[in-house]
């Protein structure tokens, strides 16, 4: 019974600081993402919808595979199919070669930790920095991820502290605030140097072939717009189809992942940057990486591929909880890497997982798309029966077992023999003893066959048994029509096999929740992730508001995006601010990065997230709202939207049009955050630390946003 | 306890005893057919039955399990309905022996007929609306939630509706959804992961100072019993028809006896 997986599982036993950690973690997770579900209409509904669109769009994988192809190639998009991590890696080197890339700045992808590719950047002489700060901990440290969305759960405070002290900073000090400070300011410099950026993906749109990321410290957002080149790397898992069901998947990912109804930022890449757009890559690739996956398609074990990659199963899974993600050994742990490991690797390397489980169902309840993790297991479960890949004392026990059920008098008389004998074991005796009984007796005492079975008991109750069955009255049925269909439909049911769950597809549009005043929901909303919001009478409040926010970095000058709804320039310049305007001429990243306050417009704002929306284009550079300390966000009043969904025409209309579509639409909810650091909220980890709105009536709008 | 005549009560039952409780509890069996036959219905209990296939099926060995179930379906036959004391046999019976065979349109249909008429038995009870158990459980109560009943049939209510008819006190086990740690072979296959479950699962009942602990499986039962007696604990562990049946009733633990 000495598998590796208890091997592993018995050295995260005895880890009391991993224990702590796994326990808080995973704890404080599943309770915020029961609260974020229940700041939605219909919770169960917002899911069935979800998982309604993974499943359609797995029926029909090739054809939105081909439509993201077209995409991409109409925006200018280089793609590569990779069918194995080797050629994989080759691709991302060849790029890197043409470019003359030194260094590489990456942000989270599972995709590129699937397939080792920090090693063979390296050994190919490309120093990669991965960027975000759970990331890059365990780059310094040598270690692999251990969860889907907090990679370095495993580490306490100490240790990251010895870390830094080591490999950074001999003087780094033990707040979480001053280690996230100095990975700024590593990291900082690298971003502003690399020469080539790697991302994952979260959602791939077919229609418009924009690449979406989902992140809270503004490291994919910098990874994506400063380097020349930026390389997404993706599973084909991630396509999905219209940016409408992108919207509804965005308002179950991050409650499933961190409980957060948004993270602070979604990232919506669509092409290289455009001419007349001052920053962004000029040139994009993606990476398809089949890696395993193709073969899967139309098998039981098709639905994995409809995992979002939140996390919520390996936080609800009482097994997880108890060992954490290093003893998978597998980049994907938990529930879900329980199957994906052997479906990407196959059954002799991670044919074991599939049976650490307890088949309790709990991932399958937490899990946003209900994807039916427990049926697979037990699929994967009869695969390694039907490959000969478990041991042949479990096939020949389960088959010895099997006889004795089909026959009674067998079955009953084996028990009788093994009461004898389970009444002169003890554990203590046990516990030395091979195989289950051993195993069992570990922390358990033996249970006592009983000395007289129930069927004992009952024979010796009554002895009427025999002919009962026959003796049923015979009733005359009849089945209404409703009841006929309803067997029919049963029927055709069974033929799809097991499910597991107990859940209807909604019929009709979602449910969404009400909001009667959007400009008081949005400041409600925002202020619980951000700033307070300022929302004024006249010009001069604003020009107050502005001036005295400008003087708390009175030393620095202030980025200032162009077409604000109000002309905040004159103000500045008259009070002796230095302002950095956008360039036209390729980005001015060193000016906007000394800036202290970066001030925006808004294109929309969402009321029930608080969220800001920002598109790129001319005059409105991707890094305003980035690289400076603080962001200031001017919200005309009539851009504020109820809903996340209220989006998706308005994304339709910019995003699906031929000329002039930006190359980048930022969803921005609140400043950049990151709890990589023993689940310290720590605010300003690459992007803004504060965020600022103010909410312009319309009676003061000066010029078109 | 009332004997007048209810329409919604069958006149019998067919009682999938199981196996764990047919050798290992045999006293939850006999509480069960207290249950029943209080309510004024009687109980068959086909003595050929032997195992629902679950450990078979959720072990990888499809085929053994149909081979078993085969063997036994003639058995299950008839228009009773057929009371499962436990949520994981509930499960394999009800949500699983018709995909056994659905490859064989004669069997698929005798299935699909019988997985129609099997219920757990706290669903059972509720359905036809038994409120008078005629004991009363004192002290207090906690119910732990078996994850096939829970997640597999989808149940959590009907074992606390039963238990808040006979319980003095009953009270929510913290965390009562998570796994016990049995998982059947799971706990033997990984056995220190399984402890530490067990080991999380009894602290809950000892946090909250649980007189008495009641599982609706006796997968769970197994499992929860070693570690309690492993323990020394004082948390006292019954099943829920035994504690329905009540104390000092037919199928008592001799060890609990009041």
């Amino acid at each position: 019974m000495n598998t590796t997986f208890n091997k592993r599982a018995n050295s995260a036993l005895v880890n009391i600081p991993l224990q702590e950690a796994l326990h808080a973690a995973t704890g404080k997770f599943a309770n915020q993402r029961a609260q974020a579900f229940e700041s939605t209409a219909a919770p169960l509904a917002l899911r069935a919808k979800a998982r309604e669109i993974r499943r359609n769009t797995f029926d029909e994988i090739d054809k939105h595979l081909e439509t993201l192809f077209e995409s991409l190639q109409n925006l200018g998009v280089h793609i590569h199919a990779a069918p194995d991590a080797d050629s994989a890696k080759r691709i991302v080197l060849e790029i890197a070669r043409k470019h003359g890339v030194e260094t590489v700045v990456k942000s989270k992808s599972m995709a590129s930790e699937e397939i080792h590719l920090n090693q063979a950047l390296e050994a190919a002489g490309v120093t990669p920095y991965e960027t975000d700060l759970g990331e890059w901990i365990l780059q310094l440290a040598n270690e692999t991820p251990s969860h889907l969305v907090a990679p370095a759960i495993h580490k306490t405070l100490k240790q990251v502290q010895d870390l830094f002290r080591e490999k950074v900073d001999p003087n780094a000090g033990s707040d979480p605030q001053e280690l996230t400070s100095i990975a700024r300011k590593k990291l900082r410099t690298e971003f502003m140097r690399a020469g080539m950026g790697i991302s994952g993906v979260n959602f791939a749109v077919a229609e418009t072939g924009t690449l979406c990321l989902v992140t809270n410290e503004g490291n994919g957002r910098l990874v994506t717009t400063l380097p020349k080149v930026h390389v997404a790397i993706m599973g084909f898992e991630k396509v999905v189809p219209t940016l409408r069901d992108t919207l509804t998947l965005l308002s179950v990912l991050p409650r499933s992942a961190t409980g957060q109804k948004l993270t602070s930022y979604f990232t919506m890449l669509t092409g290289p940057r455009r001419e007349n757009e001052s920053d962004g890559p000029n040139e994009v690739h993606l990476l398809l990486l089949d890696g395993g996956r193709s073969r899967h398609l139309g098998t039981p074990f098709q639905e994995a591929f409809h995992c979002i990659r939140c996390g919520a199963c390996q936080n609800a899974c009482p097994v997880f909880q108890t060992v954490g993600g290093h003893t998978y050994d597998s980049v994907y742990g938990g529930p879900i890497g329980s199957i994906l490991s052997p479906m990407l690797r196959g059954l002799d390397v991670s044919g074991e997982l599939p049976a650490a489980s307890s088949l309790c169902g709990a991932c399958m309840d937490a899990c946003p798309v209900f994807v039916d993790i427990p049926r697979m297991l037990l699929e994967m479960r009869e695969a390694r029966t039907v490959k000969k890949n478990n041991a042949l004392m479990e096939r020949f026990s389960f088959r010895l077992l099997g006889m004795a059920m089909r026959k009674p008098f067998v079955w009953e008389t084996g028990f009788k023999v093994g009461s004898v004998f389970s009444r002169f074991l003890n554990a203590k005796a046990a516990a030395w003893l091979p195989g289950p009984l051993g195993a069992w007796a570990q922390g358990r005492e033996l249970p006592k066959i009983a000395k007289k079975s129930f069927r004992a008991r009952w024979r010796e109750k009554k002895r009427r048994v025999a002919d009962t069955l026959s003796t049923t009255q015979e009733v005359s049925r009849t089945d209404s029509p409703d009841a006929f269909v309803e067997k029919t439909h049963h029927t055709l049911e069974l033929a799809h096999g097991l499910s597991h769950g107990h859940f209807e597809n909604p019929e009709g549009p979602l449910p969404e929740i009400s909001v009667p005043d959007a400009a008081a929901r949005f400041a409600t909303e925002f202020e619980a992730v951000a700033n307070p919001v300022h929302r004024p009478n006249a010009a001069d409040d604003i020009r107050e508001y502005v001036l005295n926010l400008a003087a708390k970095w009175k030393e620095y000058p202030v980025a200032i995006s162009d077409g604000l709804p109000i002309d905040v320039v004159n103000w500045l310049v008259e009070e002796g601010f230095d302002v950095v305007s956008p360039s036209n001429d390729g980005d001015n990243r060193d000016a906007i990065a000394r800036c202290g306050i970066g001030i925006t417009g808004c294109d929309w704002a969402i009321a029930e997230t608080g969220s800001i929306v920002l598109l790129s284009g001319p005059g409105h550079p991707r890094l305003h709202s980035l690289l400076p300390e603080t962001h200031l966000a001017l919200i005309p009043e009539k851009n504020i939207l109820p809903h996340i969904s209220s989006l998706g025409p308005e994304l339709e209309r910019i995003l699906k049009q031929e000329e002039a579509s930006p190359s980048c639409v930022n969803i921005i909810t609140g400043p950049s955050r990151s709890a990589d650091i023993a689940l310290t909220l720590i605010k300003g980890v690459h992007g803004p630390r504060d965020v600022f709105a103010i909410i312009i009536p319309d009676t003061l709008i000066q010029g078109d946003l | 306890m009332s004997i007048e005549s209810h329409e919604n009560r069958p006149k019998r039952v067919l009682f999938f005893a199981t196996c764990l409780v047919d050798q290992f509890f045999p006293e939850v069996g006999e509480a069960t057919v207290h249950l029943l036959e209080s309510a004024d219905i009687e109980v068959i209990f086909p003595e050929g039955l032997t195992c629902c296939g679950l450990p078979h099926f959720n072990n990888g060995f499809r085929a053994e399990a149909r081979k078993t179930l085969e063997t036994q379906l003639h058995l299950l036959e008839g228009d009773i309905p057929i009371i499962a004391p436990s949520g994981s046999c509930g499960w394999m019976l009800k949500c699983v022996l018709p995909t056994l065979f659905t490859d064989d349109p004669w069997e698929r249909e005798k299935a699909a007929q019988i997985a129609e008429r099997v219920i757990e038995l706290s669903q059972f009870l509720c359905q036809i609306e038994l409120s008078d158990f005629g004991s009363t459980l004192p002290g207090k109560t906690a119910y732990h939630d078996s994850c096939h009943l829970l997640r597999g049939l989808g149940e959590n209510q009907t074992p606390r509706q039963c238990l808040d008819h006979v319980a003095e006190s009953r009270e929510e086990l913290p965390n009562s959804d998570r796994c016990c740690g049995f998982g059947g072979s799971f706990c033997v296959k990984f056995p220190e992961v399984s402890c530490a479950m067990l080991e999380d699962k009894i602290n809950s009942a000892e946090k909250i100072d649980a007189t008495w602990l009641v599982a609706a499986d006796a997968g769970c039962m197994l499992n929860i019993a070693g570690g309690l007696s492993r323990r020394n604990s004082k948390i006292k562990l019954l099943h829920l028809a035994q504690a329905l049946a009540g104390p000092n009733n037919p199928g008592w633990p001799e060890e609990f006896r009041l």
